[in-house]
């Protein structure tokens, strides 16, 4: 079922959404010297007319499903502690193209998996409905289609938006979770139109995103130890500087600490990229050096991961590691070292 | 499903014991659930998350076995960190937090039958006496062959569970032998770094033993070195590997080694896995 | 006049070629195109066939110094712009890596940073050291003329305006630690940050907190920070770094006429302490 409407319509749309839900979407903030493409809540009916799709957002969702401060309860509240409720609407993701949808996918394979489930995660997750978009052109430094994503279509979201330049179409993907949400009826009202006149406009989208000068010959996952072993990460990684930028806005990083504020227990982000993640207390650290917590980050994404989720890359490709790191780092080029290293073309460096 | 909220069940200290000179400082400490509720179901060779409330949390491997008279959890301490030099403060009668257990667990069916050999340094023989104990309870001895220990501390004074030693020396078909760093006036043991001695005081054979080692890094270096210098299978070799953890169920991301966490795929892992596995620990 | 970045990346190239052939270095480090996002990155060049990959932008704004200290004592060959040159002075006085293991090539007449509002207020344009040059001086005269009238960052606010300034802008910090990686004077090997006995930073990222990491890091700075706003460029949240930074550095000229990294030969701030000093409080 594919629903045309124009710009006014989605908006008022929105607005009928918005007695149901808390909608959030990307909106231009100024931030300092920079202005960036955030997720933010809509506050009031004024603000829809500013929603900024347009671009790749700076930052992907992900802080609204493991927030970077996130309390998890008093620690004598005991294991059978249920997670506050802490919304009282649902939430409405607008716009997240399919990069950041497959972040969330990920999330969902880590955090709610068979033997283990995350209460405070899947709150958030159960209470979300995404709208996706599909990008009209690739985002800077992005490579989503060499780790197997269609920045186009996006078949796992129950809504995906289309710019058509003049207007907008809505492709609606399931109808179960519209119902859950009690929302079918808002959209079954929307003239339909044939699937041809959308299809149209893909095909000139995907013309956009022929030409890529990054390619990932290889079939996922690396092989473990030939890669952590082969590759000469330091030359690759020389001028990492041990920041947490990469990591902080990966839609994919999940990695945690916990931390405790008198008896209230938390959890925050933590980065591999730091060297305090895996020291002891006693001193001893698994990994002293930078290139191998660079090594760490790009084999968790490219081996680690995929081996143990069938396959699944660890990596969304959309570029935001290359465009936010301070000596713009490019794990394009460190994966293009890795694959010739593998394939034996490579130059065997020092092992550091 | 299983869901786990991150959040500690409270226990209280029962016992609190000395075990060493406060030169290394390991304290061990009997732990006993305060909700009523059952003990908890653990194997041997898991290990534990101890939140000391307001402080923080970190793991210990569990010194006690799951036998059928196991009412009490039983975790030794070395004063290392800021989790570590807080709980040393508790008393007896103070509460904390359990999560666990976690990770896997020695193997105990490939273990069954066979002989043991469990060879120790310093509070790596914590873990390990969760089986020790557990080999050793006669309800589990038949199901084992001949057991040997090799325990080697820095010093006599460094000497752990000295009151559970009589106890192990004396069960059937089973020797004890203690090692120290240096010479030292009054020790009639041996003398020396395990890895040397392992030739020269235990009957090491090459079928239907199943080696146990956990210590220091180096140590279990050293010993699955020599181990497989006389020809033991790395398959027959059993270590458990100490990482940094913070969750316990492999999503934090801190004990990861390769694709395995630690916390969930480990602890304990056989030396043939060991080897399979890139060095990073 | 500032030099043009083509005239600089050409010097560059030729001058790069000469240092291989007249030093046994490690490397050369100094900044290239990304292969794949034409981005200008720090580069390491190990023999005289990769000059022609030298460039300079106006979005190298990486402190190259801060790798030197990674490969000490090997000898390195670097390309400096005057804040760089700066921040390598610095670490000869204070003994943090050898004259002798330098080559230094300096950007003379440095055309900038897009973005950086450290260099509007810039009052080093020539490399204060340097084995080698590329382009023209800028005259002492012609850097006057320029920072005639310029303010530094919230020069004019009070300090309860800058307070709030301050409050507003590090509440968007997330503990990323960019700014203290790309500070060419965060050299320390263990940061308080990572200090976990005494815990100097608590965990958490409450304002407060981020505060405390950014007012603990600007009273590390007095007398070590070169104003490069490497820190600034740094940051992914747009955070005003400099604003407090700046002020210090300001200062420290405005009282001691002092500013750090001037020469290799220049005692520090804190060891040159006279009895006669002004002490009025900085903030």
């Amino acid at each position: 079922m594919i629903k045309k409407l124009t710009a006014e319509e989605l908006k008022a749309l929105l607005g009928e959404l918005r007695q149901k839900f808390l909608v959030i979407a990307p909106f231009r903030v100024k931030q300092g010297r920079l202005t960036k493409v955030l997720y933010q809540p809509v506050k009031s009916e004024d603000q829809l007319s500013s929603i900024y799709l347009k671009e790749q957002p700076d930052a992907s969702p992900k802080e609204y499903f493991l927030p970077r401060d996130d309390r998890l309860g008093e620690e004598t509240a005991g294991a059978d502690c249920q997670p506050e409720e802490w919304s009282d609407y649902p939430r409405l993701f607008l716009g997240v193209r399919s990069c950041d949808i497959a972040g969330i996918e990920l999330f969902d394979d880590v955090f709610t998996e068979n033997d283990f489930v995350d209460p405070f995660y899947q709150q958030r997750r159960d209470n979300s409905l995404i709208i996706g978009y599909s990008c009209q052109e690739p985002a800077d430094n992005s490579f989503c289609q060499e780790v197997g994503i269609n920045p186009l279509e996006n078949e796992n979201v129950p809504l995906m938006l289309y710019d058509a330049g003049e207007g907008f179409y809505l492709k609606v993907q399931d109808q179960e979770v519209l119902k859950r949400f009690e929302m079918l009826d808002m959209i079954e009202e929307l003239p339909e139109v044939e699937s041809s006149e959308l299809e149209e406009i893909v095909r000139e989208n995907r013309k956009n995103f022929s030409e890529n000068e990054f390619s990932l010959e290889r079939g996922l996952p690396f092989p473990e130890k030939e890669a952590f072993t082969s590759v000469d990460w330091e030359e690759a990684t020389a001028s990492c500087l041990g920041c947490g930028v990469c990591t902080f806005y990966c839609p994919t990083c999940f990695c945690f600490k916990f931390f405790w504020e008198e008896i209230e227990k938390n959890r925050a982000w933590d980065s591999c990229m730091f060297s305090l993640f895996t020291a002891h207390a006693s001193g001893h650290n698994p990994r002293e050096t930078q290139d191998q917590r660079w090594r760490q980050r790009l084999l968790h994404k490219f081996s680690y991961h995929p081996t143990n989720y069938q396959g699944s890359p660890g990596c969304v490709g959309c570029g935001r590691c290359v465009s936010k790191c301070p000596v713009n780092l490019d794990i394009r080029r460190v994966l293009d070292r890795v694959e010739k290293t593998l394939a034996g073309e490579g130059v065997k460096g020092n092992e550091s | 499903m299983k869901v786990d909220n991150y959040l500690p069940r409270e226990a209280e200290i029962t016992k609190v014991v000395q075990e060493t000179g406060i030169n290394l400082n390991i304290k061990t400490f009997h732990l006993s659930f305060t909700d009523g509720e059952e003990m908890m179901d653990f194997k041997p060779g898991q290990f534990l998350m101890l939140t000391v409330y307001g402080v923080g949390e970190a793991p210990f491997g569990l010194a006690c076995a799951p036998t059928t008279d196991c009412q009490e959890i039983i975790i030794s301490v070395k004063e290392t960190g800021k989790v570590t030099s807080a709980l040393h403060e508790l008393q007896e009668g103070d509460s904390v937090g359990i999560r666990g257990p976690y990770g896997n667990s020695f193997p105990l069916e490939k273990t069954s039958g066979k002989d043991v050999v469990f060879i120790s340094g310093g509070i790596g023989l914590a873990p390990l006496r969760s089986l020790i104990d557990y080999v050793l309870h006669p309800d589990h001895r038949q199901d084992f062959g001949r057991v040997q220990m090799l325990q080697a501390f820095r010093s006599p004074e460094d000497m752990l569970y000295d009151y559970e030693q009589q106890r192990w020396e004396n069960t059937p078909d089973t020797t004890v032998k203690y090692t120290i760093d240096r010479p030292c006036e009054g020790w009639e043991h041996c003398v020396g770094f395990p890895h040397d001695l392992i030739e020269v005081e235990l009957d090491c054979q090459t079928e239907d033993t199943v080696y146990y080692t956990c210590g220091p890094p180096i140590m279990i270096k050293a010993v699955t070195n020599e181990l497989v210098n006389i020809g033991i299978d790395p398959e027959d070799i059993v270590t458990t590997l100490e990482m940094r953890m913070s969750c316990g169920l492999g999503k934090c991301g801190k004990c990861n080694i390769g694709h395995r966490y630690v916390c969930k795929d480990g602890p304990v892992y056989s030396y043939k896995e060991l080897l399979e596995m890139p060095d990073e620990f | 006049m500032a030099n043009s970045y083509k005239e600089i990346t050409k010097e560059l190239q030729e001058i790069a070629a000469e240092v291989f052939a007249e030093h046994e270095i490690k490397h050369l480090v100094g900044f290239g195109r990304g292969e794949f996002s034409g981005l200008t990155e720090p580069v390491f060049l190990k023999n005289p066939e990769e000059a022609e990959r030298l460039i300079f932008q106006d979005d190298a704004a990486p402190m190259l110094s801060k790798y030197l200290l990674k490969y000490k004592p090997d000898l390195q060959a670097v390309v400096a712009k005057p804040c760089d040159s700066r921040a390598l002075a610095y670490y000869i006085s204070e003994g943090k890596i050898s004259r002798d293991n330098l080559v230094i090539i300096g950007i003379n007449g440095c055309p900038g940073i897009e973005g950086n509002t450290a260099c509007q207020e810039c009052d080093t344009r020539n490399p204060v050291i340097a084995d080698y040059t590329v382009g023209e001086e800028m005259s002492q005269q012609e850097l006057e003329a320029e920072l005639e009238g310029v303010k530094y960052l919230l020069e004019d606010m009070t300090p309860a305006e800058r307070k709030e300034h301050y409050s507003r802008e590090f509440s968007r910090c997330t503990q990323c630690y960019a700014c203290r990686d790309a500070c060419p004077v965060c050299y320390c090997d263990h940061c308080y940050v990572e200090s976990n006995q005494p815990e100097w930073l608590e965990e958490g990222s409450s304002a407060d907190k981020d505060m405390i990491f950014h007012l603990m890091r600007t009273m590390h700075m007095p007398g070590r920070c070169v104003n490069c706003g490497a820190c600034e460029m740094a940051c992914p949240e747009g955070i005003e770094m400099r604003s407090m930074t700046t002020h210090l550095y300001h200062r420290a000229k405005e009282l001691y006429n002092y500013r750090p990294g001037i020469s290799p030969e220049q005692p520090t701030l804190f060891s040159d302490f006279d009895k006669e000093d002004s002490e009025p409080g900085f903030l």
